[in-house]
């Protein structure tokens, strides 16, 4: 692979290529690169223009206190650095994705904007970033009970080709991942640390060479652990995904943090597991607007997962009900079985929230009017539905059970 | 930077104040320091490249930028080379595999920006912890690369190697603002046109070859004997110093043994020579290149390993023992000669062993299909894996492993990675490239032939290499054997000499290294005897030294040894060989008291019986104690020492009552030593006396 000349540029700016100290030039943070490209963008150039013997004169008119020319200069300078770290980070089987590049994933740009990551590194299939999918994040230590609940709901995300989105850390992370490996799924994992260590363990290399899976991460790929970049990784988790499921969060650290990001910033919705672990925060996310997650056995696709529930009825509290739905030994059948009924009542929340007539029902969800009439008259008869008269029209009974 | 102030630093350095650039200097400076290009400089030896790099290195400085890294096969800068950078108050420092104990000293004068020049091996490049500990803490203020040997990047060049490989894809990667410098000498218009086509962007910049004081004469002797004795005759007729090149270690070490008994200073040269009084083989070679170079010797015996860039300028003759696999390549050995002085003789003469090892080079070039897959197979099912646990998994030869993590690993994306100590599978997929591995084994051939067709040019020789080299000059050169209609150098061999050199070739002995250590660790050793439970250090337990009379199939014994083999019985030839060699010239001390076989089971009688006769022969007594107790593998079929030992655990019983005194023991082929190793262990845990080991012949590839 060889990079395009705006993405060096950009890697030149922004990356690491070794482990810091004290005495090299600091690289531009998210924040100090979305100025700086800002500005570039405003001067029509492209940070490919910057890659000449001299960049200075193009540089005049820059003027920042945290961000000096010399800085920039410097930073640009770095060519044989960039050139060591890419060669032996590609021969790793590693690739990068700048955000100059078009494959750079949507999800990310639209909804951090300037605070996106201006590089990616990865290995594996670069195609699943663009796939959306349920994120599935919890504690590193995790009960056993737990563990096994988040592997079945990541088999049964796989079982649907809904693509789980994780952290790749020990615990619930790596339970989701080998959860919906184990099921023919498609997993992304965003690496906090150690993405070259990762991408060539057993554990994943057979995934990755399979196209299964996706191991990302806006780190320098030798990073070790480190908290703060642990921290920040969440966000990245969120935003590739199109819906949450924390299965366990903890009284500090990062599951809770990076869960109430989520709803603060509003990315996607939030679904929350039950749990009687008194220490858990499970709860509080929920009052922060979070959702418990809908214990029905029978009912429970993870495609429900992906809108807001604007009903009650499914947030019933479930704290002694421990769930059945994944119980190992009725994996199989589970999945094979969906009530299709049920799932039309949960829409009808939202498709019925004002009153409709039958036929823009039918519209709306493509069903066989006659599977819709039938459906409907069972509706009204379980007090799901209201029927108005003159026209005849149909509202969801928002205090029905 | 203009012209005149770089032409002020020219002065300097050459210490020379009428001192002005030559063609295409300033322009490759220009190039370099003030547009920042990539270029490569395909310009003659002794034109003057390392002024253009020191040059550019000294104006980079002056700008407050960091060290040029010079990527090089050299040992070390030429002793000119270090005086001009002097003289331009620059400070040069080496880090390779020769000085290991300065190398944290000299990272801190990099990092403390105290060092302007630093001059690296390839292989220290191709090496991810080098630049892990050394090179990534500096390269952000690296000013600019320069690739010693360019030549080296392109598949088609004579001599690819495989870390070039891995400096080429580091190229790749770089910006289009960062400046390179590619040098080399020899470049035909295909090479240059291959770099072209891998490093993108790059300009080039072509100078004239020229050898105007070069004399060049072929002759076909296909016997050993021959060459040796006019080598033996003729080196002394010729004035100056020079060079006789070899195709393998093993002539070298022949060739300058033969020449010092005929009264020439001739030291060998080769990749893995060592001597006493140096620490490492390169202290020792960069000795003997010194040596060369003060005119303290007549001759250095070199395999291709005498370095590229080495440079004599009165050097006067290069003659070739074997012929080269290349044009390429001869013309770069030969073109040592003559740089400085009016007259030099380039001689090349091919035997009949030539072909032979230049199909076991091309055979042996890349890995087999069977052994990538086994270590593939075994990586995949760890989290990494070191060399040791491979050989246990896998049954290949450490070399073996070796050269197949290497040709992997420069692959890129490559399907391993060393990170730390271990090896890893990464997640990249590999299909061994069979289209490019016949592609290139077609080259090689091609090259050969062409080598064959100089050895019976009737045309100007000179001309013949420089239209290889696409250098081609229509006038002809007029001072070759071609050209001049009779011989540069009388090709007749002196028939006395000859007869002593077949005489020679038949006493040239392989001493056996007696192994000391059974395995690295003492888990290993474990592992390797769980039967005879030996030490992890034989101490005690080694045999003495020991001699081998000759290598399998070699124009001395060897062929006779390979037809007794063949045969089912050693002729009374080889009894009389080996005893002279053990009497007249070995003749062991203690002497050795009794005499004792390596048994067979599925050749019971083949060195019974030729012990038997050497004990006769020897009037020693002959005692038939070690017996072999189990059915195991041919051990030729084990290919690491873990597969070697575990083979020969338990597989030997030794009979009591031991005779007194130092015992000689017998074998026919050598290849590992482990079952020599083994049996003397045995019989010197049973009160054995000293064990000296004696052999017919030796297979290993390391001699």
């Amino acid at each position: 692979m060889n990079l395009s000349s705006a993405a060096q540029a950009i890697m030149l700016l922004t990356c690491y290529f070794g482990k810091a100290s004290n005495d090299s030039v600091k690289p531009l943070s998210n924040g100090e690169w979305g100025r700086f490209a800002l500005w570039l963008k405003d001067n029509m150039l492209s940070p490919a223009d910057l890659l000449v013997a001299n960049p200075q004169p193009l540089l005049a008119s820059w003027n920042d206190n945290r961000i000096t020319t010399e800085r920039i200069l410097l930073l640009l300078g770095r060519g044989h650095s960039l050139a060591l770290a890419m060669e032996k980070w590609h021969r790793a089987g590693l690739w990068v994705v700048t955000r100059s590049d078009s494959d750079y994933p949507k999800r990310l740009k639209t909804r951090l904007k300037n605070d996106s990551p201006p590089v990616l590194f990865g290995c594996g299939n670069k195609e699943l970033l663009h796939s959306g999918g349920l994120a599935v994040v919890g504690s590193r230590n995790a009960v056993q009970s737990d563990l096994l609940f988040t592997q079945q709901l990541a088999a049964k995300a796989a079982a649907e080709a809904v693509t789980v989105v994780s952290g790749g850390a020990r615990g619930v992370d790596e339970a989701a991942m080998l959860g919906a490996l184990s099921q023919g799924g498609t997993v992304i994992g965003v690496m906090a640390d150690s993405l070259l260590q990762a991408a060539t363990s057993a554990k994943w290399r057979q995934a990755l060479m399979d196209g299964k899976l996706v191991l990302v991460s806006p780190f320098y790929p030798e990073a070790g652990f480190y908290a703060g970049n642990a921290m920040a990784r969440n966000k990245y988790i969120y935003c590739l995904a199109d819906s949450a499921f924390v299965v366990h969060s903890g009284p500090k650290g990062g599951t809770l943090h990076g869960a109430e990001e989520n709803l603060k910033q509003q990315w996607v919705p939030l679904w929350v597991k039950p749990t009687t672990d008194p220490e858990a925060t499970n709860a509080l996310l929920v009052t922060q607007g979070g959702h418990w997650y809908p214990a029905d056995s029978q009912a429970f696709t993870i495609d429900m997962l992906f809108s807001a529930p604007a009903s009650a009825a499914m947030e019933h509290s479930v704290q002694e009900e421990q769930q059945q739905l994944f119980a190992p030994a009725d994996t199989s059948e589970q999945l094979a079985v969906t009530d299709f009924y049920k799932f039309f009542v949960i829409s009808l929340s939202k498709l019925a929230a004002k009153p409709v007539t039958a036929e823009e029902l039918s519209a709306r969800t493509l069903l066989h009017p006659s599977q819709l009439n039938h459906w409907l008259q069972r509706a009204v008869e379980d007090k799901q539905l209201i029927l108005l008269q003159h026209p005849v029209r149909y509202q969801y009974m928002k205090n029905s059970k | 930077m203009t012209r005149q102030q770089a032409e002020l630093l020219l002065k300097t350095a050459l210490a020379n104040p009428a001192a002005q650039f030559r063609d295409g200097q300033w322009q490759a400076i220009d190039a370099l320091v003030n547009q920042g290009q990539k270029l490569l400089v395909v310009q003659r030896t002794g034109w003057g490249k390392s002024s253009v790099y020191f040059i550019s290195t000294k104006i980079f400085r002056d700008r407050n930028m960091g060290p040029t890294i010079i990527v090089s096969p050299l040992l070390a800068l030429m002793r000119n080379q270090i005086e001009s950078a002097q003289r331009l108050g620059l400070v040069a420092e080496t880090m390779n595999s020769t000085n290991v104990e300065d190398w944290r000293s000299v990272t801190a004068r990099v990092l403390a920006n105290q060092v302007d020049c630093l001059l690296i091996s390839p292989e220290r490049l191709a090496n991810d912890s080098f630049i892990e500990t050394v090179l990534t803490p500096i390269a952000d203020r690296i000013a600019l690369m320069v690739i010693d040997e360019a030549h080296c990047i392109s598949d088609w060049g004579h001599d690819f190697r495989p870390d070039y490989r891995r400096i080429v894809n580091i190229l790749r990667q770089l910006p289009a603002h960062t400046p390179v410098l590619g040098t080399t000498a020899t470049a035909n218009n295909r090479v240059v046109a291959d770099i072209q086509s891998q490093l993108g962007e790059i300009q080039i910049q072509r100078g004239q070859l020229n050898r105007e004081s070069l004399a060049l004469q072929t002759m076909w002797m296909p016997d050993q004997a021959s060459r040796l004795a006019w080598l033996a005759q003729v080196i002394p007729t010729l004035p100056g110093t020079g060079i006789v090149y070899t195709l393998t270690i093993r002539d070298a070490e022949q060739v300058a043994l033969w020449l010092n008994q005929n009264g020439i200073n001739a030291k060998a040269y080769h990749g893995s020579i060592e001597a006493e009084g140096f620490a490492n083989s390169n202290l020792y070679r960069q000795q003997l290149e010194e040596q060369l170079l003060r005119n303290q010797l007549k001759v250095l015996v070199a395999t291709n390993a005498l370095g590229m860039g080495y440079d004599k300028p009165d050097l006067s003759f290069v003659i070739h023992y074997q012929a080269p696999g290349s044009i390429v390549a001869y013309y770069q050995q030969v073109g040592r000669a003559g740089r400085g002085i009016a007259r030099a003789v380039g001689v090349l003469m091919s035997g009949v062993e030539d072909q032979d090892i230049h199909e076991f080079f091309r055979h042996s070039a890349f890995p087999g299909e069977v052994q990538v897959n086994e270590i593939l197979q075994a990586l995949a099912l760890s989290d990494g894996l070191t060399i040791r646990a491979l050989e246990e998994q896998t049954n290949l030869r450490q070399t073996q492993i070796e050269k197949v993590l290497k040709l992997l690993s420069v692959e890129n994306p490559a399907p391993v990675i060393k990170l730390k100590s271990l090896w890893r599978r990464t997640a990249v997929a590999y299909q061994m490239d069979q289209a490019r591995m016949r592609h290139l084994t077609a080259q090689r051939e091609q090259e050969w032939q062409q080598v064959q067709n100089y050895l019976t040019e009737p045309g100007c020789k000179m001309n013949y290499l420089r239209m290889a080299l696409d250098d081609s000059q229509p006038e002809p050169c007029g001072k070759c054997s071609s050209c001049l209609g009779y011989p540069v150098i009388n090709p007749i061999p002196d028939a006395l000499l000859a007869h002593q050199a077949g005489i020679f070739l038949k006493q040239a002995e392989i001493v056996f290294k007696p192994r000391k250590q059974v395995a690295p660790s003492k888990a290993d050793t474990t592992r390797a005897f769980p039967v005879y439970q030996f030490p992890r250090l034989l101490g005690e337990l080694a045999a003495e030294e020991g001699r081998i009379l000759s290598r399998w199939n070699d124009a001395g014994w060897g062929k006779t040894v390979a037809a007794g083999k063949h045969g089912g019985h050693f002729s009374d030839e080889l009894v009389q060989a080996m005893t002279d060699m053990i009497r007249v010239r070995w003749q062991p001390n203690p002497a050795p008291a009794w005499i004792c076989a390596v048994p067979s089971l599925r050749h019971p009688n083949l060195v019974s019986d030729f012990a038997s006769r050497l004990a006769r022969q020897l009037q020693l007594p002959f005692f038939n104690l070690v017996e072999k107790v189990k059915n195991n593998q041919p051990q030729k079929g084990q290919q690491n020492s873990f597969h070697q030992c575990r083979n020969l655990d338990g597989a030997f019983a030794v009979y009591q009552p031991i005779p007194n005194g130092p015992v000689l023991l017998i074998d026919d082929i050598v290849d590992s030593g482990w079952t020599l190793t083994v049996i003397a262990a045995l019989l010197r845990q049973h009160g054995c006396g000293p064990v000296y080991p004696a052999a017919l012949a030796s297979t290993s590839v390391h001699d």
